[in-house]
């Protein structure tokens, strides 16, 4: 005898609120709510804020932060970390630049040799990670001791002039008044969410940071997952590192991309991804991105020490890792 | 992709332009409250700490509203924090630029906005990234002091006290102690030596350490060359500021070097005068006295002077330097904090 249990009738208010739950177990949620108080509020308490002058000047900079927390989501995602990717984008200043002046090299190829050396370094990365088990912030902090290095020994402290005309064609454009650089940074942004969202290798990449035991026992080459993001996590740093190169007009050693890595992983965390892996979307990666930016160009504007900055950003970063725990434990409450 | 993306968009219109001349094409008198935006490199070492301090007093004095900007050392910033300060509708902009390669962009930018642009400190040249190679008509104008002029004097006082003491150059090494990604370092150590291999009347092997310009940066790097040079009886020390040579100093007397066997020269003198307190004996022998909150006061100045009164930018002003001792100091005026 088989018994059918009736469906209980629903309740009027059920899926507005399984809705508005939904939305707060959404991390992005309240990180896009924030830019938006921010943006509002910073733009009624100063005029100069919301100019366009001001903001073509903020989307250069969220193109160049955007790109390299892009390519630092991917790597946690997996459950690692890469700590190289402010240095390496100076030593990719300094390499295109090399690549174009010292070497002679048409932009055409300077900008790829620099991409292959990067990708090559994210290659070293995977696979130190993956084959050797090397923990991903010991093998990445090498990378970033070794890439300052490098760049100073290229250049012994003297930038590199006379670079071509391209870089600031790219780094100092405007596409209908926005900037060229914070197009790129959108069609990016794009790729790296159709390839998390709407691929099987992106859901691989979840499953590997998640559990990586069961993503092995489901048949996921995870090893495979985790080179290929910090492949991209280099040539994300490679990438961003022409647009500054761009926006300079030199290629200078004096401490671009020192600490860069910092804010990297500050708009990963702040936009929810899990730094225990296989957690965050790519909104949630950019509205991070976008709300430190919001802030740091936002304490210029309202006159405020630029000493009281980290101060800011660094509670902004623990008031957003302390939610993404105390939701990861509401989560595991209900689940 | 990316790279596919980026070699698709040659086309696109740029915002670089070229140009000569010094100033900014046109810049209109400040008829309100004036508003400044004072960018300077590594602003948490005490030299600019109280160059900003200085500039602050001027400012409050005039009624001037001052922004000031901790750039470190990066580069990049600089270029979009003049962005962010023209954005602001800043009137004029004090820069010290962290790499004076960027010194053209800056230019450009300020030039575009109509926003009047001085230089403190470190030169910049409108139409080359190399000051040193600029012709004097494309410098922009400066307040501070020169490089070249420091080093020497630093390299000068060196060589006299290396005289007196009558040191064999044998057993002697010179530690030039400087944060080698700056420019400004490279000028002063580079003259210094030159200063010193002329005075010193011998050829004493010098050892280029390569530090933060912290006076613990430079303390772990030169314990290290300390180590590696164990036959060395007699060592002379100078560097790019006071925190270098402090550290230096510190770094020899640890290692049971004796006072009277260092010649420490600094750049500054704001650390220089904590080792010359009542019946201490130091290996900091001396220091040349630059006093920032001068320079940022006279930069205050000469900016408000043009924009309100409309009273033209000296090409270069230098302000005085002093070298002191344990014995001068208090008479020169150091403050020391």
């Amino acid at each position: 005898m088989t018994t059918r249990t009736a469906p209980a009738p629903e309740k009027a208010g059920a899926p507005s609120r399984s809705r508005l739950r939904t939305l707060v177990d959404t991390p992005e949620v309240g990180v896009v709510l924030a830019c938006f108080v921010v943006f509002a509020t910073l733009a009624l308490a100063r005029d100069t804020f919301a100019s366009a002058v001001n903001l073509q000047g903020m989307g250069a900079d969220l193109a160049q932060y955007g790109l390299i927390a892009i390519g630092e989501s991917l790597v946690i995602l997996t459950g690692g970390i890469d700590l190289s990717v402010g240095a390496l984008l100076g030593t990719s200043v300094i390499l295109m630049s090399w690549f174009n002046v010292r070497a002679g090299l048409p932009v055409g190829l300077a900008v790829p040799a620099t991409l292959a050396v990067a990708g090559l370094v994210g290659l070293v990365h995977g696979l130190a990670v993956t084959r050797l088990r090397m923990p991903p912030f010991v093998v990445t902090l090498v990378t970033y001791t070794v890439a300052q290095g490098v760049t100073l020994a290229i250049t012994s402290g003297t930038s590199i002039i006379g670079i071509s005309p391209f870089f600031g064609d790219i780094g100092q454009s405007y596409l209908a008044q926005v900037p060229v650089p914070l197009v790129l940074f959108a069609v990016v942004a794009f790729a790296a969410w159709f390839f998390l969202e709407r691929t099987y290798a992106g859901r691989q990449v979840y499953a590997v940071g998640g559990n990586p035991e069961a993503a092995r026992l489901a048949g996921i080459r995870g090893d495979r997952r985790v080179v290929s993001m910090y492949v991209t996590s280099s040539l994300m740093s490679a990438f961003a590192g022409m647009l500054v190169l761009g926006r300079m007009g030199v290629g200078s050693a004096s401490g671009v991309g020192v600490g860069w890595e910092l804010t990297a992983i500050a708009a990963a965390v702040i936009g929810g991804v899990s730094l225990t892996g296989g957690q965050g979307r790519v909104l949630g990666i950019v509205a991070g991105a976008v709300l430190l930016e919001l802030i740091n160009n936002g304490l210029t504007t309202l006159q405020v020490n630029s000493d009281y900055t980290n101060i800011v950003l660094g509670c902004v970063l623990g008031l957003a890792i302390t939610a993404d725990r105390l939701r990861a434990r509401h989560v595991a409450r209900r689940s | 992709m990316g790279a596919a993306v980026v070699l698709g968009l040659t086309a696109c219109s740029t915002g670089q332009t070229s140009s000569s001349g010094a100033g900014p094409a046109s810049v209109a008198p400040v008829t309100g409250k004036v508003s400044l935006t004072y960018l300077q490199k590594q602003g948490d070492q005490q030299y600019f700490i109280d160059e900003a301090n200085g500039a602050k007093a001027k400012a409050a004095e005039l009624g001037v509203d001052l922004k000031v900007v901790n750039l470190g050392s990066d580069a990049n910033k600089t270029v979009s924090e003049v962005q962010s300060a023209i954005a602001q509708k800043t009137n004029g902009l004090i820069v010290v630029v962290p790499d004076p390669a960027v010194g053209p962009q800056v230019v450009q930018t300020a030039r575009d906005a109509k926003v009047a642009l001085l230089t403190s400190d470190d030169q910049v040249c409108t139409n080359s990234p190399t000051p040193a190679n600029c012709d004097k008509a494309n410098l922009v104008p400066r307040i501070g002091f020169s490089g070249q002029q420091m080093g020497t004097e630093v390299g000068k006082r060196a060589a006299e006290d290396f005289k007196k003491a009558g040191w064999n150059a044998a057993d002697t090494r010179v530690i030039s102690a400087s944060k080698q990604d700056v420019t400004v370092c490279g000028d002063r150590v580079k003259a210094a030596k030159e200063a010193f291999n002329i005075g010193a009347g011998a050829s004493v092997q010098t050892i280029d350490v390569a530090t933060d310009n912290t006076p613990t940066g430079a303390q772990d790097k030169v314990a290290a060359t300390i180590t590696a040079n164990p036959g060395v009886k007699h060592w002379v020390v100078w560097g790019c500021n006071d925190e270098n040579v402090q550290g230096g100093v510190t770094a020899l007397q640890n290692a049971g070097v004796g006072p009277d066997n260092i010649i420490g020269v600094g750049l500054g003198a704001y650390l220089a005068c904590k080792d010359w307190g009542p019946g201490a004996p130091s290996g900091m022998k001396a220091s040349l006295f630059i006093n920032g909150s001068d320079i940022g006061a006279l930069a205050v100045q000469t900016m408000y002077d043009n924009l309100k009164n409309g009273k033209p930018m000296p090409a270069e002003a230098f302000a005085p330097t002093t070298m002191v001792d344990a014995s001068t100091w208090q008479s020169a005026g150091v403050k020391c904090s």
